[in-house]
């Protein structure tokens, strides 16, 4: 500022050489600077002032919003807090009721003898909601491996109070016929399994009953049962036969079993055809379901019991002998017809079958399904009663072709009558008193076993007048496999003896190879067969064997 | 007679050989004989084999 040589001069230069100036002039810039300066201070200080305010009341702003969004969060979580005990107090209810409610046993395991609150597992009496088919329960055969079981019927339906459905299958094949005369193709519906449906409904009287309809009917053109190789060739269209095969109401409880009222499959019917082999659709038990109507010729002129009193005439080469359909039966019980019929409910396994039928006639069947290991059991037993019967004598002696002399038949000129359909006789239970019964043994490694037989005690006699003891004997070998990623394979070999079915002395055989292919995704199974039957009879001479394989699909819809 | 004789041998011991077979292995379900129509798959149906035509739950 000044320096000591401006001070001592009065007016001293400043140390930088300019003149001092005099101190009133000092005094104002003092006062202006000090005028300035405060201005400065003052003016500083206050926008200072505003910006801490200002600042201040943005810093309190953001805390009071921050203390807002705290307060939501506590909020918040508060909620989720009480959510959280919410749901841990449902998972102790549902816990609690788990630990309550029995458990089912574990697929192929039975509870000890002496359990308690153990779910059933098998199904009493094929009940509705699983099938209405006699007379057994659920699923049909799966492949080989541990046995699946099923919940019962009134809990299975899926929580229905009231279900009304719908289901079937179209079974159609083509069959090539050679009888030693005449060879030819047919066009047939597969009478082994019939193309069919059913509407069934049922209602759930209370958690434990249930009440039902079950109405099936199946629609056959060309059944393979009675279409001919030649003689009724070309066919009609209207050779289809609409028939009901089931037409009932029932009632079922898981305790007591069901109840069966109407037309419909009796106790003893299926008994003969127990069958785990997997070929089941290219072959079976029942030969006369497969070519029934075909028909035995004659080889060779013979001399036949066909005159008054069973008087010898001749009948000519190649005469049309007795329907395939009339020496083989299935001996499958009363079959159907207007019944009440009970099944008791399933106990390890076994099921008992009862039924009465509207002409009096009754049976009773035993049913069994176990698991032995790697072998699949399935059995069946069952009698039956139908001496109140009337039996229909076999007519022309079975010949469908009426032999040269016969009364009202052709001369003894040798002419070969030509008839326009099969002459299938009364082989059924009708008039007698009849036992059958069939196992079935599958391996884990898919060989099965299935055997059939059955015996028969008719109050009537053959034609002429000899006592019948009509038998059966049937077995077949077979082996399934999932060959392909799509479905099982399946082929055997089965082999079949029938004895004295209309004529005393009659020996009905048959051979077949059977090979199924399934598709599961389509629920498709292809069939082939080829089969070879015989008959030799004690009189009339021989009889040329029928050759007849067969290709088709049934599709389940 | 003689064939009523044999019957009844026959049905008791498949009724006995049944009870029998109640105390070897499990229980096993009894399938639905292949002829009949039963609950298995359908290719219009499902794994149900029925198509519900109506329900009241």
């Amino acid at each position: 500022m000044f320096s000591p040589r401006q001070r001592e001069s009065g007016g001293t230069a400043i140390g930088n050489g300019s003149k001092v100036r005099p101190r009133g002039s000092l005094v104002c810039c003092a006062v202006a600077h000090g005028s300035v300066a405060a201005t400065l201070l003052w003016a500083i200080p206050v926008h200072a002032t505003d910006d801490v305010t200002s600042l201040l009341g943005q810093v309190k702003k953001q805390l009071e919003q921050s203390q807002r969004q705290m307060e939501q969060s506590q909020r918040q979580l508060e909620q989720s807090q009480k959510e959280i005990k919410a749901l841990k107090r449902q998972v102790e209810v549902l816990t609690k009721r788990v630990e309550q409610t029995p458990a089912a046993p574990a697929p192929g395991a039975v509870p000890a003898p002496d359990a308690k609150n153990v779910v059933v597992m098998q199904q009493p009496g094929n009940l509705p909601g699983r099938s209405v088919g006699p007379p057994t329960t659920a699923t049909g055969v799966g492949p080989p491996g541990a046995p699946q079981p099923v919940a019962a019927a009134p809990v299975s339906s899926g929580g229905d109070k009231i279900k009304i459905s719908l289901s079937g299958q179209v079974d159609r094949s083509e069959v090539y016929g050679d009888d030693g005369i005449s060879k030819n193709f047919r066009n047939v519906d597969n009478n082994t399994s019939s193309t069919r449906f059913r509407i069934v409904g049922e209602g759930r009287a209370n958690p434990e009953t249930t009440l039902g309809t079950n109405l099936e009917m199946e629609v056959r053109a060309n059944p393979s049962s009675t279409t001919t190789l030649v003689q009724n060739a070309p066919q009609a269209a209207a050779n289809v036969f609409p028939t009901i095969r089931q037409a009932e109401v029932f009632a079922a409880g898981r305790d007591w079993g069901g109840l069966r009222l109407g037309f419909g499959s009796t106790a003893s019917y299926l008994t003969s055809e127990f069958d785990l082999s997997g070929t089941f659709i290219a072959q079976y038990v029942v030969i006369s379901d497969e070519d029934g109507g075909f028909a035995f010729r004659q080889k060779g002129a013979a001399l036949v019991p066909g005159g008054p009193g069973g008087r010898l005439v001749l009948s000519p080469n190649g005469a049309f002998g007795p329907a395939v359909g009339s020496v083989f039966n299935s001996f499958n019980g009363l079959v159907r017809n207007d019944r009440v019929r009970y099944d008791s409910p399933v106990w390890e396994g076994l099921q008992f079958s009862t039924s009465y039928v509207d002409d009096g006639s009754w049976d009773a069947a035993l049913r069994l399904g176990r698991a032995i290991g790697p072998f699949r059991v399935i059995a069946a037993a069952a009698y039956a009663n139908a001496d109140h019967r009337n039996h229909t004598p076999v007519a022309d002696l079975g010949y469908a072709g009426v032999p040269a002399g016969f009364p009202d038949g052709a001369s003894l000129g040798g002419v070969n009558a030509n008839p326009s359909a099969p002459n299938i006789a009364d082989n059924t239970a009708d008039g007698s008193q009849q036992f059958d019964g069939s196992f079935s043994v599958l391996h884990d490694s898919g060989v099965s076993l299935t055997m059939a037989g059955g015996i028969r005690n008719p109050r009537y006699r053959d034609p002429l007048g000899k006592p019948l003891s009509p038998n059966l004997l049937y077995a077949k070998l077979a082996y399934q496999h999932n060959f392909f990623n799509f479905g099982a394979t399946a082929f055997g070999v089965d082999f079949e003896n029938q004895d004295d079915v209309i004529f005393n002395g009659d020996v009905a055989r048959s051979w077949s190879l059977g090979f199924v292919q399934n598709i599961d995704t389509t629920a498709t199974e292809l069939f082939l067969a080829a089969e070879w039957e015989t008959l030799k009879r004690s009189l009339g001479g021989e009889f040329f064997p029928p050759f007849e394989a067969r290709a088709g699909a049934r599709i389940r819809f | 007679m003689k064939c009523y004789m044999m019957m009844l041998r026959i049905a008791t011991a498949a009724g006995l050989t049944a009870l029998a077979a109640c105390g070897i292995g499990k229980p096993m379900e009894i399938p639905v004989p292949q002829s009949e129509l039963g609950p298995t798959p359908g290719y219009f149906t499902g794994d149900s084999g029925e198509w519900v035509i109506y329900r009241q739950k």
